[in-house]
């Protein structure tokens, strides 16, 4: 059993012990006018009730959850609702208190840190997801899967390989001539720029080809780009082509990044079936941190692999947009494997950069606020203009993503511009006398 | 009615809207930044204005933040706020196989046709609903203050102790300051600032602007969005004929869901996305980018708008965080929403409504000729957006009464929002709370005089349909209690 969060009963205590200050207070409060209730009444009621909930939050908060689910994904997304009906599932057959905590943002704030911080004791679960989310969260995923050990394998959604329909092949493509067409022009990728120099990377390790990757916004760039002959081929995500009606049209696909044949598409080979052993794609995982016992997984797993459990998962996954494959541990386990070695290979400075990116967030996260208690704090009793410039270029130097040299310039004169807009607007249309 | 359609009419006030509406559109692109936020750092700047004016650019604002989340949540996968969340499902999809331009038509056509409707209802009911307002008595405003309360205390989170915990915090913030019956000071502390109260705005300012930011600096990304070229932004006439049944179908749900306190637009455009897909003759093709499942959450958000008003203008009840704030405004002009301002103001009400509706005809026209635009605001990198808001939380907050004060509460507002995000407890309760603490205070103290020699006289008809509907979620939430542990010892 694990405890719940220490945070919100810390929150509770405080909010308690200030009620109970102020309940004192209030006592002192006596009525001057004959017939009223008096001014302490309702505020002793309120902070009554204050302490009464605070008390029924955190002995609530103090009943031992059975097991977490840690997501990346906010609780609004796509993904989101699919963990919460996931973790229902789950709650329901286990007979157990099941939580889904959200853990969206980089670094600190990940549910992949808190889930390779967490004991290995089966009461952590974490969502594990080869996809790289807008959000950052869960950027270096693939580069760390060892610390997990995996439950089942959700969903799996391979890349495609696109031609044009205009050149089309009568019978299955041959490792040659895939070689000859990556090598002869470019290769097109409708995907998350790192997670295409990825498959990129892959690609030139497994078939010892240079790849000149080009990156498209859509399925529907890179189907015109193939047309237009910018590209030779094009790789996209499975789910996105059979979803698309324009680009089934306009699209014949040559083989698949997966491990077998997806039952959408019986008819297309997979690149390990034509000679290149490359597996690779969008998908999503259940694990536990490293280090957990075998019980522990076989007993999760057998839940799980009930009919019923199977079924409705699936049928999640698919309303979700992504192609399901539930799959045990031990596949899991192998798959992730794989995909870990994939990320190795690739690039070993990607992984340093992301680990310094991880304490950047915390360290951005405690300079914003010092920075903004500060400028609340000397705001009223320095120049209000300059304390404004000077909080709004530190500011914005401090959160600037990239390399702020190349950029000082820029973000000083933009910090100048509208820390002087702000106040000319306030104090000359809104009659605003600043400090 | 014509004069007040003249009035509205005239150039500077719809420049006005047109300024509300295309700041609220920015706001709403901006992933993470919320409606609230908009109307919460923009509520300051308005009270130099004449009442009317300042209260149609913050419903402009309002009106256009809902509109804008979906621009980014259909470009980008990402939702520009909580009331666009079902427009990815479908929107999204569509822009990735090059329809994004097609997607946005549909998504501004539908929340124009949504907002309009919404408009109509409370045009409709703003009446009649004013007029059984004025049955009310202290008790049975006790008593919908308490519903009020307790509806956004438990729609508006997971939990219902967090949420009245908020609620409760919310109520005992404003009885900081000097008692308005009997003149004493409560819980100053010697302070001449707190002689006053705690202010409204710069509380909702800290409370919604500052956690947002601080979340956004959490999820900084290297990575620039990216959305494919716009083509084609109007729907062809066909889709559109297609959608017509669907949009009107949701515009109803959105204006109701939006008239009952606690629910708003995110929670309208979600249960109107479940409902088009039940109802759907396909429902199979809802989440692959089909133009039903962008237009039923889009015309049910904007819907809800217009429902939101409805407690609000008529009862004087905020159903949200967005139209607490709004309320906040209303009492900054020195107007008391409910139903005496239909009965003494109904010009000022009837104006509003005008500017309602034509915020929506400004949002369609901005939505389909700006939308490249719009686009690409979305494309500002947080760092300069997250400290620019930082600033103008601290200038909107000092300039409501040049009280450097303000600028403290809002700070610590901020922060403590930012704690009540991070574990889990609900705001717009705390600011509710704090709207409602006066109201129910007063109509506590009266309701106890009157009910001195007989506590039963508190059930009146009407107040105790208004009790029962507030204990409902306690019931309930026993009741799915009991169902559990049975459920688990069998």
């Amino acid at each position: 059993m694990i405890r719940r969060d220490i945070k919100i009963v810390s929150f509770c205590i405080v909010i308690i012990l200030i009620a109970v200050f102020m309940l004192c207070k209030a006592q002192e409060l006596k009525a001057t006018i004959a017939g009223t209730i008096g001014p302490g009444v309702f505020p002793s009621t309120v902070l009554c009730l204050l302490i009464l909930l605070g008390l029924v939050i955190t002995i609530k908060s103090c009943i031992p959850v059975d097991v977490r689910l840690l997501s990346p994904y906010s609780s609004e997304s796509l993904k989101g609702l699919l963990i919460q009906k996931i973790a229902g599932i789950l709650a329901s057959s286990l007979g157990a208190r099941l939580v889904v905590q959200t853990a969206i943002g980089g670094g600190f704030f990940s549910a992949h840190y808190k889930a390779i911080r967490s004991k290995p004791d089966g009461h952590t679960l974490a969502l594990l997801s080869g996809s790289i989310p807008y959000s950052s969260c869960f950027l270096n995923a693939s580069f760390a899967l060892e610390h997990f050990e995996p439950l089942c394998l959700l969903s799996f959604d391979p890349y495609m390989l696109l031609l044009s329909s205009k050149s089309v092949l009568e019978r299955s493509i041959t490792l040659d001539e895939i070689r000859k067409l990556i090598s002869s022009a470019n290769v097109g990728f409708s995907c998350e720029e790192e997670t295409g120099k990825q498959i990129a990377r892959a690609l030139e390790l497994k078939s010892q080809i240079a790849v000149k990757p080009l990156f498209y916004d859509s399925v529907h760039s890179l189907v015109k780009a193939l047309e237009q002959k910018t590209i030779g081929v094009g790789f996209c995500l499975a789910s996105e082509v059979l979803n698309s009606e324009v680009v089934t049209e306009r699209r014949q696909i040559i083989a698949l990044t997966s491990e077998d044949r997806i039952p959408d598409l019986p008819q297309i080979p997979t690149l390990k079936e034509i000679g290149m052993d490359i597996c690779c794609g969008d998908w999503m995982a259940l694990g536990f941190p490293a280090g957990v016992s075998k019980e522990h997984i076989n007993y999760f797993w057998s839940i799980l692999a009930e009919p019923k459990n199977v079924s409705a998962v699936e049928s999640e996954v698919r309303n979700c947009g992504e192609i399901p494959k539930i799959q045990g541990p031990d596949f899991a386990k192998q798959f992730l494997k794989e995909q870990a070695s994939i990320a190795k290979d690739i690039k070993k400075d990607v992984q340093v950069y992301i680990s310094a990116r991880e304490h950047l967030t915390l360290y951005r996260v405690i300079a914003s606020i010092g920075l903004f208690v500060t400028f609340v704090l000397i705001g009223s009793s320095s120049s209000y203009l300059l304390s404004s410039f000077c909080f709004l270029g530190i500011l914005s130097i401090v959160l600037w993503p990239r390399k702020v040299a190349h950029f000082l310039p820029f973000l000083i004169g933009i910090a100048a511009c509208i820390s002087f807009a702000v106040y000319w607007i306030f104090s000359k249309a809104f009659n605003v006398v600043f400090p | 009615m014509l004069t007040l359609l003249l009035t509205v009419l005239n150039l500077k006030t719809v420049l006005a809207i047109s300024q509300g509406v295309a700041l609220g559109i920015i706001i709403g692109v901006l992933p993470g930044l919320s409606a609230t936020l908009g109307v919460a750092l923009l509520a300051p700047l308005t009270f130099g204005m004449d009442p009317g004016t300042g209260l149609m650019i913050l419903l402009g604002v309002y009106v256009g933040a809902v509109y804008g989340g979906s621009i980014s949540a259909i470009l980008l996968g990402i939702p520009g706020t909580p009331a666009a969340v079902a427009t990815v499902f479908d929107g999204h999809p569509m822009a990735k196989r090059g329809e994004g331009g097609r997607a946005i038509g549909i998504a501004t056509i539908s929340s124009f046709c949504g907002g309009i409707f919404g408009v109509i209802l409370l045009l409709l009911l703003a009446k009649p609903i004013s007029k059984f307002g004025l049955a009310f008595g202290e008790r049975e405003y006790l008593a919908l203050g308490i519903l009020a309360l307790t509806a956004v205390a438990q729609l508006s989170g997971t939990s219902l102790a967090k949420g009245l915990f908020a609620a409760c915090f919310g109520l005992f913030v404003a009885t900081i300051g000097i008692d308005e019956v009997h003149g004493i000071p409560r819980f100053t502390f010697g302070s001449v600032n707190l002689l006053g109260g705690i202010p409204y705005i710069p509380v909702m300012i800290g409370l919604f602007a500052i956690p947002e930011c601080i979340v956004n600096i959490e999820r900084l990304s290297p990575r620039r969005p990216k959305f494919p070229p716009l083509e084609k932004i109007l729907p062809s006439r066909s889709v559109l004929k297609k959608l017509i049944k669907p949009i009107l179908r949701s515009a109803g749900i959105g204006t109701l869901t939006g008239a009952i306190p606690g629910t708003g637009a995110d929670i309208a455009a979600i249960i109107s996305y479940a409902q088009g897909k039940s109802l759907s003759k396909h429902p199979e093709l809802f989440g692959t980018g089909y133009a039903e499942g962008i237009a039923c959450p889009e015309s049910a958000n904007n819907a809800a708008t217009g429902g939101t008003m409805i407690p609000l203008l008529t009862l004087g009840i905020p159903g949200g965080a967005v139209t607490a704030i709004l309320l906040g405004a209303f009492m900054v002009h020195g107007l008391y929403p409910g139903p005496l301002l239909m009965l003494k103001n109904a010009d000022l009400v009837y104006t509003l409504i005008i500017g309602l509706f034509v915020a929506n005809v400004i949002m369609l026209t901005l939505g389909l000729s700006a939308a490249r635009f719009f686009a690409k605001v979305s494309q500002i990198p947080p760092a300069l957006f997250i400290p620019t808001i930082m600033l103008l939380c601290v200038a909107g907050s000092f300039s409501m009464r040049n009280n450097w004060f303000d600028v403290h509460i809002m700070a610590i507002s901020g922060l403590l929002g930012y704690c009540m995000v991070k574990i889990g407890i609900p705001r717009a309760p705390l600011v509710i709370g704090m709207i409602l603490s006066g109201m129910i205070e007063s109509n506590l103290a009266r309701t106890v005089m009157l009910c001195k020699d007989n506590p039963f006289k508190f059930f009146t008809p009407i107040s105790s349909i208004l009790i029962v509907l507030a204990a409902l979620p306690f019931a309930k939430a026993q009741i799915m209690y009991l169902y559990n542990l049975l459920k688990r010892v069998m």
